[in-house]
């Protein structure tokens, strides 16, 4: 798994690439929150592009960024999910509670 | 025609990977589609996490791990996932939907419901301080395709059994080859075979 992460105006985008699982998902959550402590960022672009596999740990990972940035006022959105991520996107529900980033 | 694996694991969050990898490689031989096979690596990883995050919280174990892909007119890939770790104490419960014993983990409680949504059947046994059992299984419907491809190349319907079978026939003079198809991402060699 690898994980870039830039901040773009009042956006932190983090860049997924490989494959989300219980093993790495602590870790990236690790990353993610250290960034957005650090920015105050005011909205999460989660940048799903490169994720050619994910499993629930890896809806976790989304819920908790979601409760986090609800928790501080601000909003994440998700961007490029592959089709395969996308059915779990689409079973847990989160795609009703999660914006959709179309630009990327 | 039956074909079968077996894997055992220390549960060790590193070999999520592994397993579904090898699981996934093993159910390429039956030319599941890109979906199918994603869904069934999806499964898989999701019982063996849950097997280490849940079954062997506190130690490591083994777990075990076999596939049997049976082919009639469809092709049924049967995968079991087994731990001696402490068991699930209600089962029903842990199967609904969101439910988590772990929610300051950030655990989705979604691992049991996308089981049960990406494969055709899940059966869960489990007894307290013996284990857990995780029975699934997923139909590949390689008649539809095998109607397809006589369709499109006047190929007999054996031909999709011969390459599960791994049988390497050559053409007849004037008799057309299989199609390249698209192939699925876990592949074990060229011929998906």
């Amino acid at each position: 798994m690898n994980c870039e992460i830039e901040q773009v105006g009042g956006a932190l985008v983090v860049k997924l690439k490989g494959e989300i699982d219980q093993h790495c998902a602590e870790e990236l959550r690790g990353d993610i929150d250290r960034q957005l402590d650090i920015k105050h960022s005011a909205s999460l672009i989660i940048d799903l592009g490169g994720v050619d596999f994910m499993d629930s740990s890896g809806l976790g990972l989304i819920m908790g960024r979601y409760r986090k940035m609800q928790a501080r006022g601000g909003k994440l959105l998700l961007a490029r999910p592959t089709p395969a991520v996308d059915k779990l996107l689409e079973l847990s529900g989160i795609n009703r509670l999660v914006g959709r980033e179309r630009t990327k | 025609m039956r074909n079968y694996m077996k894997l055992e694991i220390p549960s060790k969050s590193l070999n999520e990977a592994f397993a579904r990898a090898a699981v996934g490689a093993f159910a390429a031989q039956t030319d599941p589609t890109v979906e199918e096979l994603a869904d069934i690596k999806t499964s898989v990883s999701e019982a063996v996490t849950n097997s280490i995050i849940h079954g062997y919280r506190d130690t490591v174990g083994v777990i075990y791990i076999e596939c049997e892909a049976r082919v009639e007119n469809t092709c049924v890939i049967e995968i079991t996932v087994r731990d001696e770790g402490v068991g699930i104490p209600d089962v029903e419960r842990a199967m609904e939907p969101l439910f988590t014993t772990a929610p300051d983990e950030e655990r989705s409680g979604m691992g049991f419901t996308v089981m049960q949504s990406f494969m055709d059947t899940l059966d869960v046994t489990s007894e307290k301080g013996k284990g857990t059992t995780v029975k699934m299984s997923k139909a590949i419907n390689i008649g539809t395709r095998d109607e397809e491809l006589e369709t499109r190349t006047g190929l007999p319907k054996s031909a999709s059994e011969a390459h599960f079978l791994g049988k390497r026939s050559q053409p007849e003079a004037g008799e057309t080859s299989l199609p390249a198809r698209k192939r699925t991402s876990v592949g074990i060699g060229d011929d998906g075979c």
